[in-house]
């Protein structure tokens, strides 16, 4: 179950040596790909050339000027949402292993009804830009901001660097570029959307990427179901047929019931605790707008996970598990593979194209939201207390996004053929750990205190990170230790419930006295759900 | 006008949401030309509405994590029930599987017409605002 996502990272000595495999293109140079590659990138810099003379103030860089409608928004959390590793790596897993890659299906989607009931709407209200804004509303800026931005950069560069990773060993393995090059295309791609067009290019490179991705996913599983009328039941069945009953049922990758529970959890909470994805609401113009965008997110994301689904069976009939092994032993090339069986070398390069697309874009919304907690968290209001000029902000958000994207080219080429998939469920469980506990016990507690919202900030991001050095995911499958200290691969079953427990233990030690909390409470709570409008 | 806060079937998990005290009480004002002042910090009225809004979301996300452990649950304890085949080439855990995504459309759209048609219009009242007159538009 480690393996989350195992491999849409493939390590890069293995990938090389398996590209040979015959019968198939990927791998070598595809000037298809290239080519659907270098229309999406220009496109997406005509955006960002656009976005650029929209993005003059500090809100329109971070906020895109709240001009974003809901089912643009909708479009955009989906693209901010759906990263190759959903692309690939789930189809590639229930293409090897048939149903067990439906646990990853269901677990990816089933955040996103808790980020539409309990987030999206108080936080457009409460905040401004960031997370943080929301949780140190009503309690002291400088402590609550500097621990927020440390969990919002801890999981924005673990996620960075899983992406980045993926990046060079995928389009290697598509394009046959080099590891180093493909880093630094996708570095300055992403650099120059953030940089110029702030987040009205990145929300519309999003959009273009969503409607791509859900486009050839979508294809893609018509192209294979037309193999067997249409009928997804058929297409199952065929697959028990040739490779036994078992690939319809919970076979292996299910062990452990704790690790399975663990996992889900991190993906449960952390998506209503990932930084880029709760930026995205404050792009919209006011919180029923934040709810509509929710809610068609819900729906686009549910829909492509069904789609994974049928992409991934449709691979395993039609491709075969051994053949996709052959191309890469983490089964990341099944969609690929399936597209080059139904569409010849064209479709292949399309697919191939997209799934570049797809990191470009994460990465874009990823250093954004990093961006906006070293400009607006730390340098604004804590250096500069909340006393600094717009013409000053804006230049330290560039500076931040500058050196955010430098720092994940070089991590990414640090992390050079290492086994990084862990990073993925890590910056999960570290957002649904650190992030989430804190955002939901400011909107919904009264009696949260500073002191008990930064303890349980640090505490679960602290616990987090050390619990996962100290699992199986780390000591065995990374450093080939014998055992591990803590059972578990995913550390979310402890530190969710641990940081919950510090928030609110913390928070009744350190009481302010009741008619303070109680009056702040009660403002916050009319601007929550009365917006603006009520003051 | 009751009935257009919830004007579907209600299961009785989700029957909490009727219980919003005052605030329904006034709902029935809507359409004549009574406009009301806004709502200020202490305002019972809001706070009404607050704690309806609470119930319903802890509602629904008690409901999405009761749907998705139980799922999990299911393949961690009961491998053998989940591989059963509904019908050929349809085993029950497939079709847990999709109901699990299903029922996460069903339950934001469930969340989202409440807020449309009811909460909304509450929102607007206790903003001081004349768009209370009119109705908002569903879904």
């Amino acid at each position: 179950m480690v393996t989350l996502l195992p491999t849409l990272l493939p390590t890069p000595t293995l990938a090389l040596a398996q590209i040979a495999a015959p019968a198939t293109s990927v791998g070598q140079p595809n000037r298809v790909a290239m080519v659907f590659f270098f229309i999406f990138i220009a496109i997406t810099l005509a955006i960002t050339w656009w976005a650029s003379r929209r993005t003059r103030t500090t809100e329109e860089f971070y906020a895109a000027g709240r001009s974003i409608s809901a089912g643009q928004n909708g479009f955009a959390l989906a693209g901010d949402y759906m990263s190759a590793a959903s692309f690939l790596g789930i189809a590639g897993l229930v293409s090897t292993t048939g149903f067990d890659g439906l646990i990853y299906s269901t677990g990816w989607l089933v955040g996103w009804p808790v980020v539409l009931f309990l987030i999206a709407e108080p936080l457009r209200n409460l905040g401004t830009y960031t997370f943080a804004d929301v949780v140190a509303l009503r309690l002291r800026q400088t402590p609550v901001r500097i621990a927020a931005a440390i969990g919002t950069l801890v999981t924005v560069i673990l996620y960075l660097i899983a992406q980045m990773v993926g990046a060079g060993g995928l389009i290697r393995l598509m394009f046959g570029l080099s590891y180093e090059t493909a880093i630094v295309i996708v570095g300055a791609a992403m650099i120059a959307y953030v940089l110029f067009g702030g987040m009205l290019a990145t929300t519309w490179v999003q959009i273009v990427k969503a409607v791509l991705l859900l486009g050839a996913t979508f294809v893609l599983a018509m192209l294979a179901l037309s193999k067997f009328d249409m009928s997804p039941t058929r297409l199952f069945a065929a697959a028990a047929e040739r490779y036994g009953a078992g690939v319809l049922a919970p076979g292996r990758l299910v062990t452990k019931p704790l690790d399975t529970i663990s996992l889900g959890m991190a993906l449960m909470f952390g998506t209503a605790g990932l930084p880029h994805i709760l930026m995205r609401f404050y792009t919209v113009p006011d919180a029923r707008a934040a709810r509509t965008s929710a809610f068609y997110a819900t729906g686009l994301i549910g829909f492509f996970y069904l789609m994974t689904f049928i992409v991934g069976f449709g691979a395993m009939v039609l491709v075969g598990p051994e053949a996709i092994r052959a191309v890469d032993a983490g089964g990341n090339m099944a969609a690929p593979l399936l597209a080059e069986a139904l569409g010849g070398t064209p479709f292949l390069g399309l697919v191939a194209a997209v799934a570049f697309a797809t990191i470009l874009a994460v990465v874009a919304g990823l250093t954004l939201s990093g961006a906006a907690a070293l400009s607006h968290d730390l340098w604004v209001n804590v250096v500069r207390e909340g006393h600094a000029d717009p013409r000053e902000q804006l230049r330290v958000a560039r500076a931040a996004t500058v050196g955010l994207g430098v720092i994940a080219v070089a991590l990414g080429i640090t992390f050079k053929g290492q086994n990084v998939a862990f990073m993925v469920s890590l910056a999960f469980a570290i957002a649904a750990s650190a992030n989430f506990p804190a955002l939901v016990l400011s909107i919904f507690w009264r009696r949260f205190t500073t002191a008990g919202a930064v303890s349980s900030m640090l505490v679960g991001t602290t616990t987090a990170l050390a619990l996962i050095w100290l699992s199986p995911t780390i000591q065995v499958d990374v450093l080939k230790h014998a055992g591990a200290w803590f059972p578990l691969k995913n550390p979310a079953l402890v530190t969710i419930p641990l940081s919950f427990l510090v928030g609110v233990v913390v928070s009744l030690l350190t009481a302010q006295s009741v008619q303070t909390r109680t009056a702040s409470f009660e403002r916050v709570e009319r601007r929550m759900h009365l917006g603006n409008a009520g003051d | 006008m009751l009935p257009a806060v919830l004007p579907w079937p209600t299961p009785s998990v989700i029957v909490v949401a009727h219980a919003t005290g005052p605030a329904v009480a006034r709902i029935h004002r809507i359409g004549t030309n009574q406009t009301e002042p806004p709502a200020t910090d202490h305002d019972p009225r809001l706070r009404a509405l607050a704690a309806a809004r609470w119930r319903l979301a802890g509602t629904l996300t008690a409901a999405m994590i009761a749907i998705y452990f139980g799922f999990i649950a299911l393949i961690a304890f009961r491998k053998p029930l989940m591989g059963a085949l509904v019908m050929p080439g349809l085993s029950l855990g497939i079709l847990l599987g999709a109901l699990v995504i299903v029922s996460s459309w069903l339950l934001t759209w469930w969340y989202v017409r409440w807020a449309n048609s009811y909460y909304d219009v509450e929102v607007r009242r206790l903003s001081g605002e004349q768009g209370v007159l009119r109705e908002p538009e569903a879904g």
